[in-house]
């Protein structure tokens, strides 16, 4: 394992600031150097699993994010009584809703579970017999139509439900597709610039037709003006997850939409016994974590967030400013991204004698471990997961692999 | 019970005064009695709860240890797969199982035995679920074993083929059959066919056994008991008395088993996926289980007993009234005591009485018998839940309201 400076151990290396002679002037502070050392993770590593510093995004492989100090507390205190579940997800649901300007609101296990409830509620819109029948959807809508380049992995949510899915590519193909069968339009947020059916389309023909159009946006935050802007848009249910930009509980996340149809994603919900939704297991700790991560989100500084992400990235391409062929740019990925800075950072390969992914491999094999996404046109850093000095050690850590390997080149 | 009623002064001062010396003490002393804000605010009763780990009820209460161990947990970013594998590895040699992962309830974990035996770990086959067409589609389940819980395997389109007795077995065996599913559990009545006589069978035709063994702890030896018997896949909860996360559970068993049902889980993007489970709740099972496992349970269960006769003791002598310890049947690990009174002559029903100490505050939830399967007499009072000294104020609320009806009466 290629160790972080000469010190091999993290907390030992930050607070003698081992690193000061070779870049003096990034030398971190004590109160700097503490805080870090906080987040050493020495539970995980009781366990033999590192901690990492997470400059890749909100992916459920890495955990998604981590919950603020609140939300952990908000947990701590709610695992210490007993509660009627099914009364408190109706009062939190009513909070969050009336937060949002939303009918109704559920707290769910996660964006995918929530795509699960959402098509049961159309297919099976309540009934006891049917809710207790599904997968088996014999005598039910069991079609929900997609804009064929929406399909994705989480579209087994849907399909878990028993459904077919049918696939279109124009708002006329999509006109045509529409029969007594259709329970439900699915649309994926993120995957809107990718066909010829937007948005209005979609809403539109749900309100011909009288059937629910369901909107998939998962990781759609920021902005923070999606949790109510989708619905208001005339999508009658719209997910998210609770676990990324909401930083929430990882297993949590949320359903909200239309009163009726939120009533009927309940009806097939855990703890509700012979539901779909019954492994589907959200606890008492994950429904007050995530309302009070979404009362924190709300009354966030969205601003000073962006601010303060353009920062650590403007931060990490002025630190590997001097590695040779270096090529460094901050930006805010356009549709089918998030409104988020980014850094990608590109250098001459065959000059450094250092590919992508080996630069990649040697970040992660690292002390501490640090993930960035690998792709063809360079290392792309995200920078909404990373907490405040740990751009500083993304930044030294690549500019040593990276002068290294120009040294030997 | 007055509205100043205050448990803690109560507990702290006044354990061996009679119920109405308490009263009036307790109406002149502030109100200590531990708000929980963090529902009040929300107006969701909190509760002292003699019912049970019911999910509706939300489980259990964790011990500080797991609640610290998931607030370290939710303080870093790890990669999940890394630390299922570790924590897996963990738990199965705390249990003496081959293979052991964490997942999002028992429910959860039948799901995903049940794509285990069907899909296994081939994508094509996965990606097809809860279509089985080319799979092997139908599960052995003994006819009383049938619970709500069936659609744990019918969410994955499995046909639950109802069997008798050992020779209908055989009968039923067939190119289709998939696996043996058996149940432990208080809702069913017992077994024709005996779990190890069951599994042989099923290993007689090369087949595996899952077990529902949700609430099945105390005692703490099956944990281990069911995977050295040879059952291939055991499901728990790890919400109930493991105490951990409400909303996790462990699955556990032969190797090649647990690798096909992790194959499945999330975060693969297979049907399974819409019950995700965090790193919080990964690292609090692990830590439930230890606590677990270093636990008195004699002495845990002797202060269960002692719970219990300090309810009885001082119920002793209230007009009509009468107590019994009821046997523990295979349904039922924790003593329980059941709490009966001339409903006629008092004037008050069962289901009044569970309804005034729902009512009351602190608010108590205590069970109607009658419901239970098979049905029993009278209030039934369960003691592993309750924290030291709420017992007394059970006692005491009871107390009051038989005494204000025998004075009616």
């Amino acid at each position: 394992m290629k160790r972080f400076g000469s010190s091999w151990e993290r907390r030992k290396f930050l607070l003698a600031a081992g690193l000061a002679s070779t870049v003096g002037s990034l030398r971190p502070g004590n109160l700097y150097g503490a805080y870090l050392a906080g987040r050493h993770g020495e539970s995980y590593r009781a366990l033999g699993v590192r901690p990492l510093i997470n400059a890749a995004g909100t992916y459920t492989t890495l955990t998604g994010s981590v919950i603020p100090p609140e939300v952990r507390e908000a947990m701590a205190e709610a695992s210490r009584y007993f509660v009627p579940l099914i009364e408190l997800q109706r009062a939190v649901g009513a909070r969050i809703a009336k937060m949002l300007g939303v009918e109704a609101a559920l707290v769910s296990a996660g964006a995918a579970s929530s795509i699960t409830l959402a098509t049961a509620a159309c297919v099976t819109r309540g009934d006891p017999g049917k809710v207790h029948k599904i997968p088996d959807t014999t005598g039910m809508k069991d079609e929900v139509i997609m804009p064929k380049s929406h399909r994705m992995g989480f579209d087994h949510a849907a399909r878990a439900v028993g459904v077919k899915i049918i696939e279109v590519e124009t708002p006329e193909e999509l006109e045509k597709a529409i029969n007594e069968k259709t329970a439900m339009l699915f649309f994926v947020h993120i995957f809107e610039h990718r066909g010829k059916i937007n948005r209005n389309h979609f809403i539109a023909a749900g309100k011909r037709h009288n059937i629910p159009v369901f909107n998939d946006a998962a990781a759609e935050l920021p902005p923070m003006t999606n949790l109510s802007a989708i619905v208001g848009e005339g999508f009658d249910m719209v997910c998210f997850s609770g676990g990324k930009g909401l930083r929430g509980p990882q297993a949590s996340g949320l359903l909200i939409g239309r009163k009726d149809l939120i009533d009927w994603a309940h009806a097939n919900n855990n703890p509700h016994s012979d539901t779909i939704g019954r492994g589907m297991k959200v606890g008492k700790e994950e429904i007050m974590g995530l309302l009070k991560a979404v009362e924190i989100y709300h009354k966030r500084d969205h601003e000073y967030d962006q601010k303060q992400w353009s920062g650590f990235m403007k931060r990490v391409a002025k630190i590997v400013g001097d590695v040779p062929s270096i090529d460094t740019e901050v930006y805010v990925p356009g549709p089918g991204g998030h409104p988020i800075p980014y850094l990608r950072v590109k250098w001459d390969q065959r000059k450094l004698g250092l590919s992508y992914s080996e630069c990649y491999k040697a970040l992660q094999d690292g002390e501490p471990r640090i993930e960035v996404n690998n792709t063809e046109r360079g290392l792309e850093l995200a920078s909404y997961n990373l907490f405040p000095g740990e751009e500083r050690i993304v930044g030294m850590r690549l500019r040593e692999i990276l002068l290294d390997a120009a040294k030997k080149a | 019970m007055s509205e100043n009623y205050s448990r803690r002064n109560f507990v702290q001062a006044g354990v061996a005064l009679p119920a109405a010396a308490a009263s009036a003490a307790a109406a002149s002393a502030p109100r200590v009695f531990e708000t929980a804000s963090i529902y009040d605010r929300l107006g969701v009763r909190t509760f002292i709860n003699a019912v049970g780990t019911l999910t509706t009820m939300s489980g259990t209460r964790m011990p500080p240890e797991v609640q610290e161990a998931m607030d370290q947990a939710s303080r870093n970013f790890v990669r999940i797969h890394e630390l299922q594998e570790k924590v897996g590895a963990r738990i199965a040699e705390l249990v003496g199982a081959e293979a052991a992962f964490v997942n999002a309830g028992a429910s959860c974990g039948l799901c995903l035995s049940a794509c285990a035996v069907t899909a296994g770990a081939d994508r094509e086959k996965m990606r097809q679920l809860p279509d089985l067409t080319g799979m092997k589609d139908e599960v052995i389940m003994q006819k009383i074993h049938h619970t709500w819980y069936d659609h744990a395997f019918r969410m994955v389109g499995l046909k639950l083929v109802d069997v008798e007795t050992a020779e209908d077995i055989d009968k039923a065996v067939n190119e289709r059959t998939a696996a043996f599913a058996f149940v432990r559990s208080h809702h069913t009545l017992g077994h024709k066919v005996e779990l190890e006589e069951y599994t042989e069978i099923a290993h007689k035709h090369d087949l595996p056994v899952i077990l529902d063994a949700a609430a099945e702890i105390p005692p703490v030896e099956n944990l281990s008991k069911f995977v050295k018997m040879g059952v291939d896949m055991v499901a728990f909860s790890g919400g109930k008395n493991l105490r951990g996360p409400q909303c996790s559970g462990i699955l556990m068993g032969k190797k090649e088993w647990i690798d096909k049902a992790y194959a499945n889980a999330a975060p693969h993007n297979y049907l399974p996926r819409i019950a995700k489970v965090g790193k919080e709740e990964i690292v609090g099972a692990l830590a439930a289980l230890e606590v677990y496992l270093r636990k008195d349970h004699a002495a845990e269960r002797r202060e269960w007993y002692a719970r219990l006769h300090r309810i009885a003791s001082r119920l002793q002598g209230l007009p009509t009234v009468y107590t019994e310890f009821i046997p523990n049947n295979d349904y039922s690990h924790s003593p329980r005591l059941s709490v009966q009174w001339d409903e006629q002559k008092l004037g008050l029903s069962l289901t009044g009485m569970v309804q005034k100490l729902r009512e009351g505050n602190p608010s108590i939830e205590a069970s109607d018998m009658r419901r239970f399967n098979p049905p029993w007499k009278g209030l039934g009072l369960f003691p592993y839940l309750l924290e030291p000294g709420e017992e007394l104020i059970i006692a005491d609320r009871i107390t009051e309201i038989i005494k204000e009806r025998a004075s009616r009466a």
